[in-house]
């Protein structure tokens, strides 16, 4: 039981002890310390409630998945940027595709939730890795917070809010020029995110990146990303909808 | 400190201030109902949507509680 708890639990039972002692001697003031105590006490255990696990556990939990990750990618020599694919018919929470070559083709008609590695396609351009959607819980966690769904890039940036509030990044702005779209994510707290997330996106990254795919509909490849000091700039171009590609 | 210790920290001190501010439960009830309003509305999106629905009952208890207050001026005023 944590400290929070006993002490919620604690300023319930004083403060319905003084409402109650208040209200028989007809003492507003006490009645009030009562009130008091308990809405503290009712605030306390409810912002107790949820469970975090410490930041370092969380790092060793996750390390190894992300070095995992880029290993795949450097053996199978993986040369084109990470594309971010919203939802649709055949993938229903989305996609990321890591085509072989940066020169590449994209068949949505041949990708499904069963597809790992694309190799059966004609040309080899519209080879590559298809990786579900990393950091989709993340994106959940950010509609369920903000209370509705993403359209548009205004609403990423509330994805920044989110992540201050799980502790894992400051904040998050997005600025869109012609087809490129620049992300800016600022104070990242675990150190997972460096330029390998060209290819294999961190599951922060990723996250935003998944919400920037499905708030403008389009698929989203990255060109270029920079981390420094926990800073992380990076370089979107946008490939049109899903239509485009059909 | 996160988020969450800001908002509990906030609607402490809050509770404290208003406690010595004011002598009646009437006006007390009403500042707390006011700062936790001001709390859950500033904090929409950095609070954790499971706390704000645990808080809702505490929210329409005191919207309750406020309306009541609300009613019993209302009868004071007309006789």
């Amino acid at each position: 039981m944590k400290a929070k708890h006993v002490g919620g639990t604690l300023l319930i039972i004083a403060g319905a002890g003084l409402m109650i002692n208040g209200g028989m001697n007809g003492d507003q003031i006490v009645i009030n310390a009562g009130i008091g105590g308990v809405f503290i006490g009712v605030v306390l255990l409810t912002f107790a409630s949820p469970d975090y696990i410490k930041y370092d556990a969380f790092r060793a939990v996750i390390k190894p998945y992300v070095r995992f990750f880029w290993k795949l990618s450097k053996s199978l020599e993986l040369e084109g940027g990470a594309t971010y694919i919203p939802p649709y018919s055949n993938l229903r929470k989305g996609g990321i595709f890591i085509p072989l070559h940066k020169d590449f083709d994209i068949d949505p008609a041949k990708l499904d939730e069963n597809t790992l590695f694309l190799t059966d396609a004609g040309r080899e351009k519209e080879m590559g890795l298809l990786l579900p959607p990393v950091g989709r819980d993340l994106v959940e966690m950010y509609e369920s917070y903000t209370g509705m769904e993403f359209s548009g890039l205004n609403s990423v940036e509330n994805a920044g809010a989110v992540l201050r509030s799980l502790g894992l990044a400051k904040s998050v702005s997005v600025e869109e020029k012609d087809d490129e779209i620049h992300v800016f994510i600022d104070g990242l707290r675990i150190d997972t995110c460096s330029e390998e997330c060209i290819r294999i996106p961190c599951p922060v990254c990723s996250s935003v990146l998944l919400s920037i795919a499905k708030s403008i509909d389009e698929l989203i490849v990255v060109e270029r990303i920079e981390v420094k000091d926990g800073n992380v700039e990076i370089t979107l171009r946008k490939m049109g909808g899903i239509e485009r590609w059909m | 400190m996160d988020v969450n210790d800001y908002a509990v920290l906030t609607l402490s001190i809050w509770a404290v201030i208003s406690f010595l501010m004011v002598r009646t439960v009437e006006v007390y009830v009403t500042l707390l109902l006011i700062g936790l309003l001001v709390v859950m509305e500033v904090g929409d999106v950095f609070i954790n949507p499971e706390i704000k629905r645990a808080l809702k009952p505490v929210m329409y208890l005191f919207l309750f509680i406020f309306f009541i207050i609300v009613v019993r001026k209302i009868m004071e005023v007309l006789s």
